[in-house]
Formats: C-alpha cells, structure tokens, sequence
C-alpha cells in the first residue's frame, strides 16, 4: 500500500513539474512577429494609400488625372483594412487599439468628405474657367455687333456707352482669370464688388445680352468662390493627421510587442533556472539511485554468493542423502541375502555339531566296550555272566548305534552339510566383494571399467527386489569406459530398482542392453514391460522430491540424482515411456568423461591412472 | 461665326482623329474608362444571390423583392418617377440602376451607403421599401431547404444575415454591362461609333458634362449640387424632404440638394431621370443640366449629337445586348 501511495506521489510531482516546464514554454515562445509584422504591413499600406490620395488630389487639380475613380477608390480599400486592424484588436480585446483605429477610420472620414467637397467644386470650377473665356467672346461678339448696327443709327453717347460697359466685362473677366491664377485677397474684393456692381447696373446693357451677362456673372461668382476656397480646401485635406494617427497605432503596437517581448524574455529566464533546478533534481534522484543501486547489488552478490554456497552444500547434502539411501537399500538388501546363508551355515554346522555329538557317543560307547573286552574275565562265574551281559549289552547299543549311523548316513551327511555351509560361505563372501565393488571404499574414485562388470554387481546387489523378475542381458562389445564407478553403480541401480517396482508380479521382465553408440560413447538401456509412465508426469519424474510412490517409502531423489551424475559424466540419460507397455531409460556415457567430473572430484586428468589426492 | 468656326475646327479635328484611331487602333486615353472584366465568382453563390434577389420572402409581406424595383431585364430600374414599397407606399426618390451600382462609390442618391452591403441591409429594413426585420429574414430563408443547404455548401455558418447579404452583393457584382459601342470606341475600334456620335462625345466634353460624368461608371464616384446656377427646386416646386439630398446625412448646410451624381452607362433605358424622375426623355434631362448645372446655352443640334453619345452607353448583360425599350427620340 504504501508503494502504490509512494507511485501515486511521484507521478503527481512529476507531473506538476511537467505542466510548469510546459507552460514556461509556451509562454516564452508565444510571441510571434507575424501578426505584428501583419499589422505593422497594413499601416505602412495606409501610408503609401494615403500619401497617394493625396498626389492625386493635386494630379486631378492640375488634370494630369482625367478622371475621380483614383479619388474614390481608397475609400473601399481603407475600409477593409480597417476592418481586418478591427478584427485584430477584437480578438486581442485591447480596447485602447480599438479607440486608436476609430480615430483612424474618422480622420479618413473627415478627408474623405473634403476630397468630396474638392471633387464637386473642382468640376465646376474647371467647367466654368473653361466657359468664361467663350462666354465673354460671345458677349463681346453680341456688343460689337450691335455696335456695327448702332453706329449707322444711334447716337455716339449710345455707342460710347455699349463700349464702356462692354470693357466693363472684359475687366471682369480678366481679373477673375487673373484671379484664378493668383488668388490674392485685394483682387477678391475687386471682384465680389465688381460683380454687385455689374448686377446693379444690369439694366444698362441691351436685353438681348442682359441674360448672357447674368450667366458670366454667375460663372464669375463661382470662380471667386471656388477659387477662394480651394487653397484651404486643398490644404486642409493634406492637414488631415491620417498619418500621425496611422504612427499612433504603429507606436502603439510596437509598445505591445516590446512589452510582449519583455515578459517573454522574463519567462525564457525563468525557464532556463527551471530547467537547470530540474535537471539538477533528475541528476541527483539518478545519482541517488544509482548508488542504491550500486550498494544493493553489493548486498545481493554477497547474498547471492552465500546462498549458491548454501545451495552447493544443499545438493551435496542431497547427493549424499541419497547415496545413503541407496546405501541404506543395499544394506537392507544385503542383510537379506547375508541373512540366509548365514541361517544355512548355521543350522547345517548346528547339526553337523549334534551328529558329531552322536558319532561322538558312538565312538564313547565302542571305546567303553573294547575297553570292557579288554578288561580279563573275572574269576568269578557270578561276574563272568554278568560281564558276559554287560557286554552282549554293550554289543547290542554299538551294533544299534553303528545301524543308526550307518542308516543316517552321517559322515556324507556331516560332510555334505559342511560342504552347503562352505558353498554358502562363498556366496556371502561374494556379496561383500560385490559390496566392495559396488561402493568401491577400497580404491579411488574414477578408473576404467567395464560397464558390464558394473552390470553384473549391481543386479547382485539387487538381488531381492529381482526374485520375481526375469532379467534379461543383452551385452554388446563395449570398450572399458572411465567413470566414478560407485556413482555409475548408483545409477544403474536405481534405475533396475525402479524398473523391478514397476512390475506386474510373476510377469515382469527387465532387459538390459549395453552397445556402443559411437567410437568415443557408451549406451546402456533398462527396459522394463511395468506401468510406464504417464506423459503428463514424464517432465517431472527429473525433479528432486518427485515421487510416486506411497509417503515414506520413497525419497524421490533417485532420478533426479541419476541426472546429476550422468551429465557430470558428459553424458545423457533419456526416458521413453509407454502407459501400459513398458520404460525405457538410455544412458549415453563418454569414454572419457568432461573435466566438470574430475573438477568435482578434485583430482588431476590422467588417463585413468588417478593419483591420491595430496 | 464664332460657332461655324468652331463647328468646322472640330469637323477637321474629328476627321484627323478618325484617321489616326483607323491607323492606329489603340485604346484611347480619355476620362471615361471602359469596363473590364466581370469578377469571377462562384456559380453556385451567383446562383442564390439570385435568387434571393428576386425572392419576395424578402419583404415583411412578401409582396416585393429587389428584383421588383431593379428590373435586370430592364436597365436595372423600372419605369416609374417612385417605385411602389411593399404596403404600395411610394418611395422618395427615383430608383436608381442596379446594373454597374458595383462601380459606384457609394450608394443612394444621398450616398449613405458606403457598399452594396450597406445598400441591401437598408432596404430590407426600410418602413417604405421592404419593411422587413433582419430576424424573421433569416428565419424564412432557413426554413427553405434549397437555400440551407446551398448555404450550408457556400459558407461555414449557414444561413445568416451576414450571408444573405454576401450573396446578393456579390450577384449584383456580377452584373456589370461591358461592351457598349462606346466602351468599344474606346477600347481603339475607332468604327464602333458614328462620327455624329463621336461629335456628340466632343461636345460632351466640352460643354462640361464631363467633369461631373467621367471615370468608368460615367459618374457614380462623387457628389455635386443640384442646381448649381439656379435654384432648380424653387423653379420646380414642391421641395420634399427627399430633395435635401446630402443634408439629410451630414446635416451640413454646404450639403443642401448635394447629390450623388449618377452613372449615365445604360442611360437611354433608365427613364425617367434625376433623384425626382422629372425628366422623362434624353433630351429634357440634357436640357435641365445645361440649365441648371452648366449654366450655358447650346443649340439645339449640339444637345442632339449628346444625346445619340448617350446611346452609345448601352452595354452587354451576361453576353447579351440590352435593348432600348422604345426607339423614339
């Protein structure tokens, strides 16, 4: 529990200092220039738009613009940029860019209604400068005509008179002309009063051009006026702050950018001491943790050492354990078939001892009768017959005697009895050679032997669990093999013992082969017509303590042992069973066995011939 | 005579010109441009903003659409001095062409709209015109599945007033008329006009009419007086409030009866004339704006050769030729 609350805490910190480290970022690298450089890029198009519109005001006042589309074009293309700085600062919620931009879009309002104001005037001015001169020609026309006309029928003063107010125009008109091209104040004034003046006095001139005067004169009126007015027109639309106010903006979003860039500079720094804060906490977290690791891994060598030495010590408990066993079951075995011969020997000599006794009382009884005849007769013819029956007495039990013997048989008794017990003696001094032979306490450890040889000692050795069994030997040609014989004895009977206990009574049948596998390798083969082995058990029959029989009556470490002894032999031991049919372990045995063998018997590798350990 | 004289400097001139626009054929460099190209646009968004112009669901009772006053078939207009609004109220002034409006810089006479945007969001809220509120507009054209899901393909959001708006708009942009003689005469076909229309282009110039009428529209990019050398309104009377013009904006004493000036492109089919449909013909529309706006005197011959220029403005819609509706005068 404690783990899992440790797991739950780490995470947790980790992942907080992930979300700071990812935010320090973000906000250290969220500044980019583009949407300034965007917005930078729409002022800077306003200028130029701006400083057009004007150049083309004044194109259009001097007619090198024929036309007012590039008057009126700006208005839609401010509009939209406008409207896209508008969005900006929307999305931003700067309510001070806002303000900026409305300033802007009024200014150029404003300078749009004066370019309107110049459009309209201008026209008009040009059309009627335009027309004044043709206006005045036609009057003058008018007046020398009716002054050719006159002349034949008016009076001087009448025809002085047209020529008065005549030149009266022609003044007017050159002076509003004059006035066009300088527009100064005195002429203005000339004018405004020439013009009332001529108004007044309209009644004077011939009707037939009272209303063409009145027309010039209106064209006149409109020249001053315009012509007046379009100096300060003219420079009021240039005075229009578009571009102060188009800086403002600029200013105004540099200041931010700087601004943005400040914090973000701030961000990048705390960023860095972050970074080097946590990387110096990961370093210290794996220094830590390699130390632990470094100390713990000494620990566990040093346990590991000591349980692998625990272990070694375990297995050569184990072996010996089982040694013992094996040992203890061939005691018990021998002790059986000692135990018999020895009961034989007994009874046969016990009753060579009670025939010897017999013959022994025969012998005392003929002795004391020729002792009896030997004794001269008595004088006395008393004890003459009674001497005489005496020994018709005597003769009788020697003659019943000697009968009895003779009828017993008894010295082929004796001496066949002695014979069997000699025979048997035999046996039992060929079941401690066996012994001798299969423990091999005499010698040392590995030697050449036949394999056969060590065949034939085990089945003796085994002889009590082999009574019921019928022991089949098929001996190849095999050459003598070097081994550690007490512990291929071992194997060999273990196995026979396994195979005789998985025998159906009467019936069992074991059948031993020995060949050669290949010039270097011995095989030898226990088969046996028992149970089998049933597959699901077939892995773990190898392993220690794995038995099938009853609690107590088998350790289990019999073929797990076997394993062990054969593979440090450089050998191989195999199993094929058949439930129901039968077991057959292989034993494959190098002539010459693998160094590991020698290396556990601590002895030097010398060709069979083993010296003493020192 | 002075006028003989000029008559024949000009019939010299002319002819040299003549000459040298047959040798030559290059576009001329004059103060009235032709129209290029019809903005390309998507057909399917051509094809609502069509369709809503001449869709009815517009108008609060769905008696008008926009088509009903700006009849394309027709010069952009109709023949009446006031269209008749939704309640069959009368309009305050004349309705102006629909055809070319793109080029002009803003629209209305009194130029309160700044775009076609602004011009059709007024109208559809105007108490005479269509009476309508924006709301009820967007709830009716949702409920019709061809233009959801029309609008579904065309923009993002859907059906919105914003939307509507761009797709009318940008129909109407389409609807410009190149093409006309003119425009061809100008473009260097020096035989696409007459010479006495050519003459009357001349006199169009001279006389002044261009100042005011000039730029690719022939007007529609500025403001001027109405009645410049004479009161107009107090000789015609019955000043309306619609006869302020400008004023009723700005509010502005030097915007009283300013006006926008109109186009004259497709003039012979947009009778009758002037913000207050006064002039039902060419020539009496010629002969108010000698009066009161050149404030000369022209014969009767010059006022005719401008009058045949002003045929020459007629241009093509969508490939085809716009015909004059009667061939008097």
């Amino acid at each position: 529990m404690k783990k899992t609350l440790q797991i739950w805490l780490v995470s947790v910190v980790l992942l907080v200092l992930t979300g700071g480290w990812v935010y320090l970022y973000t906000n250290s690298h969220a500044v980019t220039a583009e949407k300034q450089n965007e917005a930078l890029a729409i002022l800077k198009d306003m200028k130029q738009m701006d400083a057009n519109w004007n150049v083309d005001v004044l194109r259009s006042q001097t007619e090198l613009n024929l036309d007012y589309d590039p008057l009126a074009s700006p208005l839609s293309d401010f509009s939209a940029k406008l409207a896209t700085l508008d969005a900006e600062a929307k999305s931003l919620n700067d309510s001070s860019m806002e303000k900026v931009i409305n300033d802007i879009r009024t200014s150029i309002n404003e300078k749009a209604g004066l370019i309107d104001q110049f459009k309209a005037q201008n026209a008009l001015l040009k059309n009627s400068l335009r027309y004044v001169p043709t206006a005045h020609r036609e009057i003058r026309e008018q007046m020398h005509s009716m002054q050719e006309k006159g002349k034949s029928d008016t009076a001087h003063r009448e025809i002085s008179a047209l020529v008065n107010l005549e030149s009266n125009v022609s003044a007017l008109v050159s002076d509003t002309l004059r006035y066009n091209t300088v527009p100064d104040v005195e002429t203005a004034e000339l004018l405004k009063a020439g013009i009332k003046k001529m108004r007044e006095d309209l009644s004077l001139y011939p009707d037939k051009v009272r209303d063409q005067i009145d027309l010039l004169m209106k064209h006149l009126e409109l020249v001053l006026n315009f012509r007046n007015q379009q100096f300060s027109l003219l420079q009021g639309i240039n005075n229009v702050p578009v571009v102060s106010k188009l800086d403002r903006l600029g200013d105004l979003l540099n200041e931010k950018f700087d601004a943005e860039l400040t914090t973000q500079f701030i961000y990048q720094r705390i960023l860095l001491t972050y970074s080097a804060c946590v990387l110096l906490l990961v370093f210290g977290a794996a220094a830590l943790i390699a130390y632990r690791n470094a100390t713990e891994r000494k620990r566990l060598t040093v346990l590991i050492d000591k349980k692998t030495l625990e272990l070694k010590e375990n297995e050569a408990q184990l072996m010996h354990a089982q040694k013992m066993n094996t040992l203890g079951e061939m005691v018990a075995g021998i002790t059986h078939e000692v135990n018999t011969p020895l009961a034989a020997i007994k009874s046969g000599l016990q009753t060579c001892y009670e025939l010897v006794d017999t013959t022994n009382t025969y012998i005392n009884e003929s002795n004391a009768f020729s002792s009896m005849l030997v004794v001269p007769p008595p004088a006395d013819e008393e004890a003459r017959k009674l001497r005489k029956t005496r020994l018709g007495h005597k003769l009788m039990q020697v003659v019943d005697m000697h009968n009895e013997l003779v009828s017993m048989e008894i010295v082929g008794g004796i001496n066949q009895l002695l014979s069997d017990s000699l025979k048997n003696i035999d046996y039992i001094s060929q079941i401690v050679t066996s012994m001798l032979n299969f423990s091999r306490l005499d010698r040392s450890k590995i030697s050449k032997i036949k394999i056969e040889e060590c065949i034939n000692t085990t089945l003796i050795i085994g002889k009590h669990f082999l009574k019921t069994v019928k022991v089949n030997k098929k001996f190849g040609e095999t050459t003598l093999i070097n081994c550690d014989i007490a512990q291929i004895n071992q194997v060999l009977l273990n196995l026979i013992k396994n195979g005789a206990q998985a025998m159906p009574v009467d019936t069992g049948e074991i059948t031993i082969e020995t060949s050669m596998l290949s010039a270097e390798e011995i095989c030898i083969s226990i088969s046996d017509n028992g149970a089998g082995i049933p597959a699901e058990i077939q892995e773990k029959i190898w392993e220690p303590f794995f038995t099938t029989k009853k609690a107590g009556s088998g350790t289990g470490l019999g073929l797990s042992t076997c394993k062990k002894i054969i593979t440090s032999h450089g050998g191989r031991i195999d199993m094929k069973s058949e439930v129901g049919k039968g077991t057959t372990f292989s034993i494959v045995l190098p002539l010459n066995p693998s160094g590991d063998l020698y290396a556990t018997h601590g002895e030097a590798r010398n060709n069979g011939f083993v010296t003493a350990p020192a | 005579m002075a006028a003989t004289r000029f008559l024949l400097g000009n019939i010299v001139v002319g002819s040299l010109l003549w000459t040298i626009t047959t040798i030559w054929a290059a576009p001329l460099i004059e103060p009235i441009k032709p129209i290029s190209q019809i903005p390309s646009i998507d057909p399917l968004k051509r094809d609502v903003g069509r369709s809503l112009f001449n869709d009815p669901r517009l108008s609060v009772n769905g008696k008008v659409s926009c088509a009903s006053c700006h009849d394309v078939q027709r010069g952009g207009a109709d023949a009446n001095v006031h269209s008749v609004g939704f309640a069959g109220q009368l309009t305050g002034v004349n309705t102006l062409t629909v055809l070319n409006a793109a080029l002009n810089f803003k629209q209305f006479w009194n130029g309160r709209a700044a775009s076609l945007e602004d011009q059709i969001d007024a109208v559809v809220v105007n108490p005479v015109e269509m009476g309508s509120k924006w709301e009820d507009v967007v709830k009716l054209i949702s409920k019709d599945d061809k233009y959801t899901s029309a609008f579904g393909k065309l923009y993002h959001d859907g059906v919105t007033k914003q939307n509507i708006i761009n797709a009318i708009a940008s129909y109407e942009r389409t609807l410009l008329t190149p093409n006309s003689r003119f425009d061809k005469y100008l473009l260097g076909d020096a035989n696409a006009i007459t010479d006495i229309e050519k003459l009357g282009y001349r006199k169009f110039k001279q006389y002044g009419c261009i100042a005011c009428h000039q730029g690719v529209n022939v007007g529609g990019n500025m403001f001027q007086t109405f009645g410049v050398m004479g009161d107009y309104f107090k000789n015609r009377g019955n000043e309306t409030e619609a006869d302020l013009g400008r004023y009723n904006i700005t509010h502005s004493e030097s915007d009283k009866h300013v006006f926008r000036v109109p186009s004259l492109r497709n003039v012979a089919l947009t009778a009758p004339y002037f913000h207050d449909g006064s002039a039902k013909t060419l020539d009496q529309a010629v002969d108010i704006m000698f009066k009161y706006q050149l404030g000369r005197n022209a014969p009767k011959d010059d006022k005719e050769q401008i009058v045949r220029f002003l045929k020459t403005l007629t241009g093509e819609l969508e490939g085809k030729p716009l015909l004059e509706k009667s061939a008097s005068d």
